[in-house]
């Protein structure tokens, strides 16, 4: 007996140490070979499937944005924002079926977006001023949670509890953002962080002849708090805009906070100059646009593309640019439960993430990235998601030209 | 003149008779000595219910009619402590309200155009969107409704 025990507390003492030392043994690599498992998804048509309309006047949204979550047993359910169908792919990645997630909206534009996996059990959308939508694994409805604000990002959390990123309309043509977290059966909610912002900085405004408005924006400006879920259940929010994390507990007490001493990368008079190229040398494709895609009549296109060569010197103006570009991107939880944190590189189709410890007390473990050979990864928000040490990822073929993009699950090597 | 009845000794008590029966009554019952009798005990029952009325401090002599207390009520509801305190709560409600409404006054709707600008800024891949050297443009009608929105970039091909 006296032996097993100290077997035991040997095992317990070691255990962590073991576990980290695997962990961190990964990420010591400079670059993380991701493996496609080629049978995945091999019944779809993946061109087909994740194509945009062709009529894409009708289209109001842009961005081929895509989100999607990862039930227990793998299955995969995914938002497109063309459509408000959710679409179910079992776990060998073939398409199952769709549902209509469409709940009665206010608003025509709304179209559902998957956010995540709740208790093992539902995975749910946000819409609109919809709220939070539950539905079972089978597509059927199960429960809304009502807010009175716009969802950005909603993370499961450990008792109960979704946390939701959100803004709203505030007085004086401010935006108020706020983190909420609500309780999925009592609906009782409470911020944990809000902020009132004015987005003038970043955007050239055009006032046309006909009444319209024509606005240009930069990137960079306002970027928002990232938010992620710890292995227990705890909320992570991260900011870009100063590089700290803060840890909730699910009841919405702060357990800890650190800073990613993380060196943010400064905005040049070269890449204005380079921001500004980029306007200029898309006044054909700006016009292009209008004809093609717009009901504008020639005398309208014509002031547009006008104004346009006009005020496209205002890209050149550094006040529409922040200092230095945010700390970082995006945070990601892995499937032990380190944070990932990824930075802004300085070449397209790349990538580049910090790693912190996943006791997450803003250890710094080592720099790394992430390769495919066939794909172009996507980092946006609920598109890349570790899963029993898998990852899924809605990527880019690279043969595809960027025409398409498909849902891919890698091996982390 | 027959005997009296007791509601006759009454109205007789009560002066509620004319002059010519009241003397009549009154020549009666100096003659008889049952309607004597009971003259003295309905007196005797309205001098207790005086006495009874002064208890509760009623003055009998000038109680009003009752159409008068009615109007009297009608007219003091506006003065009385439930209805002042239920005019302050209002006011202070109202001031309150004043205040704060100000601070809540928020439009009841978000335009599309600025859920599009928030949406391609905030969810797509800020590294993809600088590198990409990204402008984003929407236009609006003069109803601030979404007409059309997509983005320029640095690459070859359209991008949406």
């Amino acid at each position: 007996m006296k032996n097993y025990l100290v077997v035991l507390a040997a095992i317990v003492l070691i255990n962590p140490f073991l576990e980290s030392q695997n962990t961190s043994d990964l990420y010591q690599k400079e670059t993380i070979v991701l493996e496609a498992v080629s049978e995945y998804g091999e019944n779809n048509n993946w061109e087909e499937m994740f194509s945009p309309p062709s009529d894409i006047s009708t289209v109001k949204v842009h961005g081929l944005h895509y989100q999607i979550a990862v039930a227990p047993d793998g299955s995969v359910f995914m938002s497109d924002k063309y459509y408000p169908d959710i679409y179910k792919f079992d776990k060998e990645g073939n398409f199952i079926d769709t549902f209509n997630a469409d709940i009665k909206s206010r608003f025509e534009f709304s179209i559902p977006e998957v956010e995540g996996i709740f208790n093992d059990r539902y995975f749910f959308t946000t819409n609109g001023y919809d709220g939070i939508q539950f539905f079972d694994f089978e597509g059927n409805h199960m429960k809304t949670l009502s807010i009175d604000f716009f969802p950005i990002e909603c993370k499961p959390l450990g008792n109960d509890k979704v946390a939701i990123l959100g803004y709203t309309p505030w007085k004086n043509n401010d935006t108020k953002r706020m983190i909420v977290i609500k309780d999925f059966y009592t609906g009782d909610e409470i911020t944990i962080w809000s902020e009132l912002i004015n987005y003038k900085r970043g955007e050239i405004k055009i006032h046309l002849s006909s009444g319209s408005v024509m606005n240009l924006s930069v990137p960079g400006n306002y970027p928002i708090p990232q938010l992620a879920t710890s292995k227990l259940g705890d909320l992570i929010v991260a900011f870009p805009d100063d590089g700290n994390v803060e840890i909730y507990s699910p009841e919405g007490k702060m357990k800890e906070g650190f800073n990613l001493k993380i060196e943010a990368v400064k905005i040049k008079q070269e890449d204005i100059d380079e921001y500004y190229n980029v306007g200029k040398s898309n006044i054909n494709r700006f016009k292009e646009r209008l004809l093609k895609e717009s009901n504008f009549s020639n005398t309208e296109i014509e002031e547009m593309v006008t104004q346009y060569k006009e005020q496209i010197g205002k890209l050149k103006d550094k006040s529409i640019y922040p200092d230095h570009l945010p700390y970082f991107t995006k945070v990601l939880i892995d499937s032990e439960g380190n944070l990932l944190v990824f930075r802004y590189t300085d070449k397209k189709n790349t990538n580049k993430f910090n790693v912190y410890t996943h006791t997450l007390t803003g250890k710094y473990l080592s720099t790394s990235s992430f390769s495919t050979n066939e794909f172009n990864l996507n980092f946006s928000s609920n598109t890349f998601i570790f899963h029993n040490n898998y990852i899924f990822n809605i990527a880019e073929n690279k043969d595809s030209n960027g025409t398409f993009k498909q849902l891919v699950k890698f091996k982390v090597d | 003149m027959n005997c009296l009845t007791r509601e006759e000794t009454q109205k007789y008590i009560d002066n509620e008779l004319s002059a010519d029966m009241h003397n009549c009554i009154s020549n009666h019952i100096k003659s008889c000595d049952i309607c004597k009798g009971l003259h003295s005990e309905v007196l005797k029952d309205v001098k207790q219910l005086h006495k009874y009325l002064q208890v509760f401090q009623v003055d009998t002599e000038s109680i009003p009619p009752v159409e008068n207390i009615i109007n009297a009520q009608k007219t003091s509801v506006f003065t009385t402590p439930v209805f002042i305190k239920s005019i302050a709560a209002i006011i202070l409600i109202l001031v309150t309200l004043s205040i704060l409404i100000p601070y809540f006054d928020k439009p009841d709707r978000i335009t599309e155009s600025e859920w599009i600008v928030n949406n391609l800024l905030n969810d797509n891949d800020p590294n993809k969107q600088w590198n990409d050297n990204q402008i984003l443009i929407t236009i609006t009608n003069s109803s601030d409704e979404l007409v059309l929105s997509f983005a320029l970039d640095n690459s070859d091909k359209i991008n949406k």
